[in-house]
């Protein structure tokens, strides 16, 4: 093994200019560092084969993994305990192990190459690689202020160059000849990936530029949305056309990509699995998120969004295991599942077109850096699937993690019209399996749609009654009195108004299946509701609560005839009739004051 | 007023005994609780068919629950057909002591109606109503409880035991069987003692029956065996009525 890392540094290395950001912002440097900019095209590996380079452990320990995706085959694997995400570059992959140790293994094989040990007093910020180096970024262990950029060879560690920059900095990006070095939160520093040298000070003035990204259509920075770097944006301006923000759903963070100055996020973590994906292109000379979409992925799920609307395009929901890693590319979307499972959907449609396994069994995915860039998996785009049908098995997936997606499903099934959709919210509304608050949005979206086509389907929910020996409870009885009143459907009303008679129909809910029976005007809820009336007038329990009571009168005044005003007449006058009632009869029968 | 309709006489009483009716219709309808309690006791207690219209008139109209569960109970006693249609409204009264009153009224009733009434309390939220609906069907011998009593079995709920047992076809003893380790031996027990005391089981059955028994732990088995040896005449030879006793023996109970 060669150390020749600390050879390079006994033997002392040229150092470069660093900025100091008095000319931050300036779009000619910002003009010229891009004139230098040569994008990377295709896979940058060595093998020229798309590859995903995975940390993984199995029953033996854990472990780096190389996958050819081309070929669908493990191309090596090598015991490592990795500590930080793998980078790839040409000849070599890298990545820190636990220890804050830089590992350089044969993008081939899996040999190691060289590693180097961080030094006593360094604390690593994070590392890139790219044009066949690996840069790393560190800071004193004293002070942030202090940074320190190594750029290595990728093939024997030897240390190109190093320079120290002023000024807090977080894990870099590179690619193109650029090394690119989000700094003080507000600065993004492009440096020649080949000498150190800075070339610019991007100055983001309106928002955090906690990320920097490189692409092969350009470089990005960025927070709460995604600038690319170019004069126009040299000092942030969020107005000046290269400035991207999606519109998305509440319950998506908006991870647009990895935070440059969160140590946790310098490895595969959480944020792997809930992240933006998205690629950008040109559009009428503007730059604009490629077809105008970005995916969010949330664990097991990827919903297509319209970057302008906020509306769901597509959603994939992967079987049983969370994917922990996704990419975007210029043709697919890439993934990989906990168990190994790597799959490509369109990202047009949300179709899955492509899948591969790493077959090993016992193997638990951590994470894995894609190298995909230009590979087209083989296999055919299918059928695209209902949106509403993937939708349905986001709301039952049996993972109760999943509230908010669930929340978001059920949303945007209130959106897709049909019947079937109104068949999946009436079976959420009686579930036990779903969390309340998934439910609760059920009713909202049920009673919303307004759906005249699934009258027969209420009619037929509402025929289900409670029965202990059936093991049976029916629906939200509340959301289909709702359903009934907004759709006015009187051919479900005698199925309502027979849970008058039953003893598990809470009194709560009278005052719904009351509403129904006004919207509709039937004359014939004026029996169940004047048996309630009578039945339950003299109840000592409703006077804490009359409500019932009052709704059902409302429908007797309201829908009955002489007699029926007669009979109010009795109960308001009648001794053992409940106070409220009395008084409330009192009023509406004799609404002046006159008798 | 359908409910009331239904239930007018088609003859008023006449006499000494319409005087009394009306009396008591008048206390029925007193503001004061007792009164009206104890007047729809006396009115259950007439044994006469013109008794049941003050009390159908009375819970039509509504009473306060005290009120509601006498009157109820008092047209179980007079056993007047024309009462279901307010002993069904009050089967599905939201008090369970309402329910269970309304229940035990209908459980007397010859009418088909009733049947159809204590089948859908079968299906009750409250065990006491579940019980009573389980055990009128079982005296009426009303083969269609069947399936629900050995679904409520199956839930554990021990009211069903009894009348499952009192039921049950012959040839649904093997699925009653196989709930053994799934439900409490009591249940189990209580059911399958019940299915013995039948005269018309084989006796073949009972002793397969009695063995399944011999296989339950705990005293709701031996009691069971020794209700069922109680039931068999004393001079009527039964190789199951052998078996229990040898069982019981076996397990050191009462000889």
């Amino acid at each position: 093994m060669r150390r020749l890392a600390a050879v390079a540094l006994l033997a002392g290395c040229a150092t470069t200019t660093t900025s100091s950001f008095n000319r931050a912002g300036e779009p000619s440097d910002v003009a010229t560092a891009l004139a230098r900019y040569q994008a990377p095209e295709g896979v940058v590996n060595a093998t020229g084969h798309p590859m995903a380079f995975v940390a993984c452990t199995l029953r033996t320990g854990p472990l780096a993994l190389a996958f050819d995706l081309s070929s669908g085959t493990v191309a090596w694997r090598q015991p490592d305990d990795l500590g930080g995400r793998i980078v790839v570059t040409g000849p070599a992959v890298a990545y820190a192990r636990k220890d804050g140790t830089l590992v350089a293994r044969d993008v081939r094989s899996g040999v190691l190459l060289w590693d180097v040990r961080l030094t006593g007093s360094a604390r690593r910020v994070g590392y890139t690689a790219a044009d066949k180096a690996v840069f790393d970024v560190t800071h004193d262990a004293g002070s942030l202020r202090k940074v320190d950029v190594t750029a290595y060879d990728a093939r024997t560690g030897e240390i190109l160059w190093r320079t120290r920059l002023e000024g807090e900095a977080g894990a870099p990006a590179a690619g193109g000849g650029l090394l690119v070095l989000p700094r003080r939160s507000q600065y993004v520093t492009l440096m020649d990936a080949a000498s150190g040298r800075v070339l610019a000070d991007v100055l983001s003035r309106e928002e955090t530029a906690s990320f920097v990204r490189v692409l092969p259509e350009g470089i990005f920075f960025g927070s709460r949305g995604v600038y690319k770097v170019s004069p126009e944006t040299s000092t942030g301006s969020r107005t000046s056309g290269g400035y991207l923000k999606a519109k998305l759903p509440e319950f998506v963070r908006p991870a647009y990509h990895f935070d440059s100055y969160r140590p946790v996020e310098a490895d595969y973590s959480a944020v792997d699995r809930n992240r933006l994906l998205w690629r950008t292109g040109l559009e009428g000379g503007r730059t604009a998120f490629t077809d105008g979409l970005v995916v969010v992925h949330s664990f097991r799920f990827f919903y297509g969004m319209d970057a302008d609307t906020g509306r769901l395009r597509w959603a994939y929901s992967h079987p049983r295991s969370d994917a922990v890693s996704a990419e975007r590319t210029r043709s697919s979307l890439m993934f990989i599942s906990s168990e190994g499972e790597f799959g490509a959907l369109d990202p047009r449609s949300g179709v899955r077109i492509w899948q591969a396994r790493i077959g090993e069994s016992g193997l638990t995915v951590r994470g894995a850096t894609f190298d995909a860039e230009g590979f087209t998996p083989p296999g055919s785009s299918g059928a695209v699937p209902p949106l509403a049908r993937t939708l349905a098995d986001i709301l039952w997936d049996p993972d109760r993690r999943f509230i908010d997606a669930k929340l978001y499903a059920v949303a945007e099934l209130a959106r897709v019209p049909g019947r079937e959709v109104t068949a999946e919210l009436l079976r959420a509304l009686s579930s036990t399996d779903l969390p309340p608050q998934v439910v609760d949005k059920a009713v909202d979206a049920l009673v919303a749609r307004k759906d005249q086509e699934s009258i027969a389907l209420y009619e037929e929910a509402l025929r289900v009654h409670t029965d202990y020996a059936e093991d049976r409870r029916p629906p939200r009885l509340e959301a289909l009195a709702k359903a009934v009143t907004t759709t006015k459907a009187k051919q479900a009303l005698p199925a309502l108004l027979e849970h008058l008679r039953l003893p598990d129909t809470s009194p709560q809910v009278v005052r719904d299946i009351a509403d129904a029976a006004l919207a509709t005007g039937s004359r014939e809820s004026v029996d169940p509701f004047r048996d309630y009336l009578l039945m339950y007038r003299a109840e000592p329990s409703m006077a804490r609560d009359p409500g019932p009571l009052l709704a059902a009168s409302e429908v007797i005044m309201k829908l009955g005839g002489a007699a029926d005003r007669a009979l109010l007449l009795f109960v308001a006058q009648e001794p053992r009739t409940i106070t409220p009632l009395r008084t409330y009869l009192d009023g509406a029968l004799f609404p002046s004051g006159e008798r | 007023m359908a409910l009331l309709a239904a239930a007018a006489p088609r003859k008023p009483a006449k006499g000494l005994a319409g005087e009394t009716i009306k009396q008591l219709a008048t206390e029925l309808a007193s503001d004061d609780t007792e009164v009206a309690v104890s007047a729809a006791k006396r009115l259950g207690e007439l044994a006469m068919p013109e008794a049941s219209l003050p009390l159908v008139e009375a819970l039509v109209l509504g009473v306060r629950p005290g009120v509601a569960i006498e009157a109820l109970t008092a047209l179980g006693k007079l056993k007047d057909g024309r009462a279901l249609p307010v002993l069904s409204l009050y089967a599905g009264n939201v008090n369970d002591f309402v329910r269970l009153a309304a229940v035990k009224a209908a459980g007397g009733l010859s009418e088909t109606g009733a049947v159809d009434l204590l089948l859908d309390r079968l299906g009750d939220s409250a065990p006491p109503v579940r019980a009573a609906a389980a055990e009128a069907l079982a005296t009426r011998k009303e083969k269609r409880a069947g399936k629900r009593l050995l679904l409520l079995v199956t839930r554990n709920d021990p009211g069903a035991a009894g009348p499952l047992g009192m039921l049950i076809s012959p040839e649904e003893i093997p699925r009653l069987v196989e709930l053994q380790g799934r439900i409490d031996d009591g249940v189990l027990a209580d059911a399958l003692g019940e299915f013995l005391k039948r005269p018309e089981v084989p006796d073949r059955l009972r002793v397969d029956v009695i063995a399944t028994l011999a296989r339950l732990p705990g005293a709701a088995a031996i009691a069971a065996l020794l209700e069922y040896i109680a039931s068999v005449p004393d001079k009527e030879a039964r190789p199951s009525k052998d078996e229990a006793q040898k069982l019981i023996e076996q397990r050191g109970g009462a000889k």
